[in-house]
Order: structure tokens, then sequence, then C-alpha cells
């Protein structure tokens, strides 16, 4: 039975009604940044496109990349036990259903960036004795495996911070034991992606490699526990964090495991330390900015119904915090609380984001665009490395388009870009300099 | 200094084991009958057993090889008379003076509280038994290697490490049996929630997979790696339960290998990779921790049984109430098949796990999984007893009787 086959069967055990191209509104990255200068008519197709084309570049879908050990005793054994949770209000449930119905929005996404990166860098120059034998479409399979690696990663944690705490149940939970078991099968799962990674790790037989992305993992669950921790006290006033903590907590939680799987991708193809720090940056920057425009999404969203909700923590708040004050923005949370609960609606109209989505990045005040400075900025250099290959070995038009169009958009006011193409390598070796305008 | 941290020793009850160098005595909860006929009883229902056995589980334990052990018991015996005796535990301290301490500087984590419940269980009151066995066993590997009296830097970390997995799965065991209590103090997950404490379960882990890192060593990076993938899959094991009588013996050997014995014989092949280069003694090392390990977890089990809460720090009884057959309930099965359909139901109505209990006790399981216990010990002490005489290896002799003898 092959992997999709089996995939197509796993709705069916997790319970699910409903249809699957269901879309999770914070996912759809790219084809919001369309909708802010007002062309909202990007849909999510076009994203699903765009990665196509990129999964084309690669070599193989990636889709469901992180469910392949589905083939194994073991997982099956796992879709037996979350069956029974079915009915439950255990989270394990969403995770897993977000696993089978979002993996193309959110999930593949990392293990695509390390691949492409991988294809762009191409073999190493230097390095003579690694030969192109088993070499895929431009990219090594020991890159593919990494790529499985991060993925495997990420949907663990993506499990384990779906645990309750036990004391804290309402009646509205259910049963105990219902969590109790729930706690169970979640921490096993984990754990069992876990191990699948550490055994992928240790055949990569690369010791630098096993440590960059152990070290991730470690950045990995200390963001994942300060975003428990904070998001715990949703409707308390947050700490008083400046951007440069935010940056800080948000390279932990999203940066810090694409950013070193990009370099240990150049690790692995014997890059040398400079080309490694750049596909660091790379994918620190890019995942970075995955997160800001997430973010950004309760702002820019057409009509927000009276119970949207945005985080407190969240990048354009903690800006608008900085800019205005910590003394008057506690004045306006003050104003938006009643009795002890946060209306959000009544913060929202503080956040200089509310506006029109076209002023957004001109001139609605620093937020937009110190976001734009801080983080955007790396997104180009993908899309034009993307682009080279659309133009060099598909030659889609389309494609290309609405690629150079997001680009030249992010290009905006930001920074000065060398990108240099090496064609006599057959892959592109780029190196970018920017300058903060500021 | 040694004797301070380990308190529970006071008894020293494996002193007069030890001089006894007859292997096969009963050494606890036995009738004080003639020890020889004792024996042979034992003996006779467990050839029963191993017959019944090695048809369903033919190579992975090699349970044929029991048949040979009363040579090996003979041999260490001998040995062991020329060589002086220290307690193994101080000549393994010796290379673990501040263990806990660079554990500790192992996890870097800036999060306060994070950091507190990550170092909750590097307290120092732990037994350290397995950085001890780790320890001893590459002094050993060295000394038979080239008759180096050194432990190289990457063999402690080693030890460092399997005290780190070890604790890494603990700390997840707890919320997945919503334990309460550990090494006499509340676990992490009662005090912080299963939330955090399952993220400092996997902190512990990855600043563990750091370190082996660090050593720069492929071989023992996938040597090591099979630990954290037996644990994981000695979990899964624990949730499924057999019919079939012979199957459901052989599934709990494979599970206590996986989620015990796996870590202790995996870590001692990874120093004797670092020490020695040659595979026979890799396997010696394996064979010792591997059957080592599976005795620590039989008289684990027993103790769960003949044990009161105050001396073993958790609660008593603790496996039947998570609905865990182990050896000496399966042994007890043989006796009274109406516990049959207890195991089958995880001893879920009420009553059960008393009257569980209650059979066992009755039964003589407690000293048939001893004598298992005492047997996968024989193999062990068969199998180090190949190496070169040191005072590291007659410490690992003797710790493999201290297994049978505790208390706690």
């Amino acid at each position: 039975m092959s992997l999709r086959q089996l995939l197509l069967r796993l709705p069916r055990y997790l319970g699910v009604s409903g249809s699957p191209r269901r879309l999770s509104p914070s996912l759809d990255t790219i084809s919001s940044v369309g909708s802010w200068r007002g062309q909202s008519s990007r849909s999510p197709a076009h994203w699903n496109q765009v990665v196509s084309e990129a999964e084309k570049i690669v070599g193989y879908p990636t889709s469901f990349m992180s469910l392949r050990c589905l083939l194994s005793d073991e997982l099956s054994n796992i879709a037996m036990q979350v069956r029974k949770l079915v009915g439950t209000q255990h989270p394990l449930l969403t995770t897993a259903r977000g696993l089978v119905y979002d993996s193309r929005h959110n999930l593949q996404l990392r293990g695509l960036v390390v691949l492409l990166i991988s294809k762009a860098a191409g073999p190493s120059s230097m390095n003579t004795s690694c030969q192109k034998y088993d070499m895929v479409s431009g990219i090594y399979s020991c890159q593919r495996s990494l790529a499985e690696i991060t993925e495997l990663i990420h949907t663990a944690l993506l499990v384990h911070r779906g645990i309750v705490n036990l004391n804290e149940l309402q009646s509205s939970d259910g049963p105990l034991k219902d969590m109790q078991f729930g706690n169970k099968i979640a921490i096993l799962s984990g754990d069992f992606l876990l191990a699948n990674a550490c055994n992928g790790l240790a055949l990569l037989q690369n010791t630098k490699v096993v440590e960059l992305l152990a070290s991730a993992l470690m950045d990995l669950v200390q963001g994942v526990y300060h975003e428990n921790s904070t998001s715990a006290k949703e409707n308390h006033i947050t700490e008083d964090i400046g951007i440069s903590a935010w940056k800080k907590q948000t390279f932990l939680s999203h940066g810090a495991l694409l950013a070193k799987s990009c370099q240990a991708a150049m690790e692995l193809a014997k890059h040398d330390a400079d080309v490694q720090d750049m596909a660091f940056q790379y994918g620190k920057h890019m995942a970075m900015s995955h997160k800001i425009n997430s973010d950004l999404q309760p702002f820019i969203k057409e009509k927000t119904s009276d119970s949207m909700a945005f985080n407190l923590n969240s990048a354009p708040v903690v800006l608008h915090q900085e800019f205005l004050g910590r003394e008057l923005w506690i004045q306006q949370i003050g104003e938006a609380q009643e009795k002890g609960r946060l209306d959000y609606a009544k913060v929202f109209p503080y956040i200089p984001m509310n506006q029109e989505p076209s002023l957004l990045l001109t001139s609605s005040g620093c937020v937009g665009q110190e976001l734009c400075f801080l983080y955007l900025i790396p997104l180009p250099i993908l899309l034009h490395v993307y682009s080279s290959f659309f133009r060099r070995h598909y030659f889609n038009p389309l494609a290309l388009s609405d690629i150079l169009f997001i680009s030249d958009l992010l290009f905006f006011k930001a920074s000065k870009i060398q990108v240099r193409y090496n064609y006599s390598n057959a892959a592109v070796v780029f190196t970018f300099i920017y300058y903060s305008p500021l | 200094m040694a004797s301070c941290r380990w308190p529970w020793r006071r008894c020293s009850s494996w002193r007069p084991a030890a001089r006894n160098p007859r292997p096969g005595s009963p050494s606890r909860a036995g009738p004080p009958g003639p020890p020889s006929a004792a024996d042979a009883g034992t003996q006779m229902s467990y050839f029963n057993l191993v017959k019944s056995l090695t048809s369903a589980f033919p190579n992975r334990y090699s349970m044929s090889r029991f048949h040979h052990t009363t040579s090996a018991a003979c041999c260490c015996s001998k040995t062991r008379s020329g060589e002086k005796y220290t307690d193994p535990f101080k000549l393994g301290w010796r290379d673990l003076n501040g263990l806990y301490e660079d554990i500790r500087k192992e996890l870097l984590i800036s999060t306060a509280e994070l950091k507190e419940m990550s170092e909750y269980y590097f307290d120092g009151k732990g037994k350290a038994f397995r950085p001890i066995i780790v320890v001893l066993m590459a002094r050993a590997c060295n000394i038979h290697h080239n008759n180096s009296r050194d432990v190289q830097a990457s063999q402690r970390s080693i030890a460092l490490i399997a005290e780190m997995i070890h604790t890494a799965s603990l700390v997840h065991d707890d919320v997945i049996d919503d334990a309460s209590s550990r090494r006499g103090k509340h676990t992490v997950n009662k005090i912080w929630g299963e939330k955090k404490a399952v993220l400092a379960g996997d902190l512990i882990l990855s600043a563990a997979s750091i370190a082996l890192a660090r050593i720069g060593n492929t071989a023992v990076i996938s040597i090591l790696t099979q630990v954290i993938e037996d644990l994981v899959r000695g979990e899964f094991l624990q949730l499924g339960s057999k019919e079939n009588e012979n199957e459901r013996f052989a599934h709990y050997l494979e599970k206590t290998f996986k989620k015990t014995a796996s870590l202790i014989a995996n870590s001692c092949k990874a120093v004797s990779v670092l020490g020695c280069p040659d595979p026979v003694v890799h396997e010696i090392a394996y064979q010792y921790g591997k059957n080592v390990g599976i005795a620590f977890q039989l008289i684990d089990d027993v103790l769960d049984f003949t044990s009161c809460s105050d001396e073993m720090g958790k609660p008593t009884s603790a496996d039947l109430k998570l609905g865990l057959a182990t050896g000496p309930v399966l042994f007890a099965c043989q006796q009274f098949p109406e516990m049959n359909a207890m195991i089958m139901r995880r001893f879920s109505v009420p009553g059960d796990v008393d009257r569980a209990r209650q059979y066992v006790l009755q039964s003589d399981g407690v000293q048939q999984t001893t004598y298992l216990a005492q047997r996968y010990c024989h193999e062990a002490v068969r199998e180090i007893s190949k190496l070169r005489p040191s005072p590291e290896r007659d410490a690992l002799i003797q710790l493999s009787e201290i297994v049978l003898t505790r208390d706690k």
C-alpha cells in the first residue's frame, strides 16, 4: 500500500468529517502578502501552486514527509490508540488532524526550504570526495534525510506542546481518564517521532550535523516552553518585553530549527563556513518572517469579528507597546478590560496596523516599516533563487510573475541585496549583503 | 563520603552473599531449608519455563546458555579469591567526582524555572547505578586493551549521557504513568504540571544528544541512538499485552530489555568502543550490560511486591496499579490460573490489585523471579570474566551481586 493511500485512510481513523480543503487562516502566508497591495484575488490556490512548483524543483513531493513513518508498526499502533480519543477534548486530536490537513500549508514548509537551499547551493567546489552519484535532482540523499528529520523534530514538538495539565482541567474537558490517556499517547507519539529523528541523524554519520540539530531541538524546547508559559496567562498584561527580547524568543521558538537545518544541509555537502553561515542566516530570517506574517494576520484581515483574538505577545503588539511606551499601553489595555477579561475588539483599534492594508508598508508609523526592515528582507532572496530555477528549468511564466511580484513588494524600501548567480556549477551560489536603511 | 551518599546500603546485605561462592543460593525471600533442595526445586520449574520459552523466543535471549552457568560461577569465584575487595561504588565514584555538577553544566538553559525542572533529579540523591557501571566498564576495557590506567574524557561523558537519557525517560514515564513520587520526593509533573514536565524531558534528551555529538564518534552516536529507540519501543510494548502465556513472558522480557537493559548494555558497549578496537570486547561489554540490566529490572519488579514504600522512595504495587503484569505475577499465574483473567483486564476491577498481590505472595513468583535474575547475573559474570583481571572487572562482578541483593 502506498503512503498516499494510507494517508487517505487516516482521516477515517481520526474520525474527521468535513472538507479536507479547510484552510487555517494564519498559515497561507504568501497569498496574504499579495493582499497588502489590495490584490485580494490571491487565493490559497496560488500558494499551493507555488509550493508544488517548488516541489518540482526539488524532485519529489515533500508533502506528508513527516508521516512517512506511518508505515511502521508503532505508528499504526498510535493510530489505533488515537482512535480511542475520538470524542474526547484532548488537543492531540486537533494536532493529528492538522498533521493530515494542514501539511500542505505549513508542516512540510521547513523540509521544502531545506531541500531548496540544498539545491541552490549544489555540491561544494572544494570538495572532490563528495561525488554526484547519490544526487537526485541536484540534492544529496543525506540532505533529503535531513529535510525529513527537520520535519520530524518540528512535528514531535507540535505533539508535545499539546499535553494538558491534569490539575487545571475544567468540567467541560470531559473525564479525567480520557485526558490522562490522551497525554500518554501524545507523549509516546512525540517521543516516537523524536526517536526516529535521532535515528535518522545517527545514520547521517556526521557529528557536526548531529550537534546542530540537537542544539536546534534544545532551542525549540526552550522556545515552546516560553510560549506556553506566556500564552497560559493570556488575559493578563504581558511582560514588558521590547522587540529585541521578542526577537530572541521568536528565534528560539521558530527560527532556530530552520536556521540550523539549513546550515546542516550545507555541512552535509561540505560547504565552507561562510556558506554555512549564510544558510543559517537565511533559514533564520525565513522562519522569522513566516512568524511575523502570521502575527500580522489578525490586523490585516478585511473585517474581523468581535471575538477576534490576537496574541498580546505578537510582533505588532510588542512593537506598538515599544513605540507607545509601557505606561500608555497599560492604560490602553486597562480601558479594554472588562471584569478581568480582555476585550480584544477594544484593543484592536489601538494597534496602528488596523488601517488600510496599503498603508501598512508606507504610512502606518513605525510598525509596518520596522517589521519590513527587520525580517521581510531575506524572503526575496529565496524568491529570486526560486525564480532563477523557474526560468532555467521550467519557464513557467505564471509562477514567475507571481514570485517576482511578491518579491518586488518585499524589496520595498528595504535594503540593497546583492544576488550573485554562479551558473558555472549548475546551481546557484548566492551572497547577500544588506544594509539597514535607517 | 560514598557511604553518606548511599545510606540505603547501611545494612550491607550483599556482603554475606558475596562471601558465599555458591551463586545459586537463595539469598532473599526463600525458605530457610537446605539450599541444595531449594535450588533443585526452582531449577526444575525453571527448566520447564525455559523449555516453553526457547520455542517462543529462540535467539534473542539465548536462554539455553543458562545451562552452562555453573562453570561460569566456578570461574568467577576462582578469580575473586585472588583480589582484595573494594566497594564497587567507591571505586566507580573516583572517576565520577562532580558528576552532577557536570551534568548541570550541560543543561545550558536561560529560563530559571526550566533549568530548575531539568536539574531536579540531578541532585546527587539518585543511585547513579548506570554511571558507576559505565566508568567501571571503561576502566576494565582500557586495562584489557593496553593496560591503560586512565578513563578517557569521552568515556566519562558516556556516563553523564547515560544518566541524562535515563533521567529524561524517567520524567516522561512519570507523566505517562501519572506517578506522584520518586526517589522520596514529588515528581516533576506533580510540581510543575504535565505540560512543562514533558518539555523538561525533551530538554534533557537534547542536552544529552549535544554532549553525545561532541564526543565526535559516529559509531558511538549510533550505539546510543539505539537506546532512545528502544526506550520508546519498550514503552509501546508496555501498552499492549499478549493472551498466550508463553508469548506473554517473552513480551515481558523484551520490554524489560528495551526499557532498562538496552541503556546499560549500549552505554557499556559505547565505552568499550572508545577504549578498545576489538569487537569481541564490545560484545562482552554489551552482554554484561544487557544481563545485568535485565536482572536489575527483574529485582526491581520483585521489590515492588516485597518492599515497603518508605524504602523504595516510590509507592509499591505500582506496576499492578498501572495494569502491568511483571515477572512475579506471570510466575504466580502458572500456579493460580485464575489470575489470567485479572491480567487480561489489566487489574482494572476494584480489588484486583490486592487480590493479585496476595496471590503473588502466596505463590513462589517472587522466588522464581529472583532466581531468573540470578541466572542473568551469572551470565553477566561469565561474560565479564573473559576480560583481563582488574579491580574494576571484579567490581563489576561484585556489582552484579549487589543488584541481586539490593533492598531498595
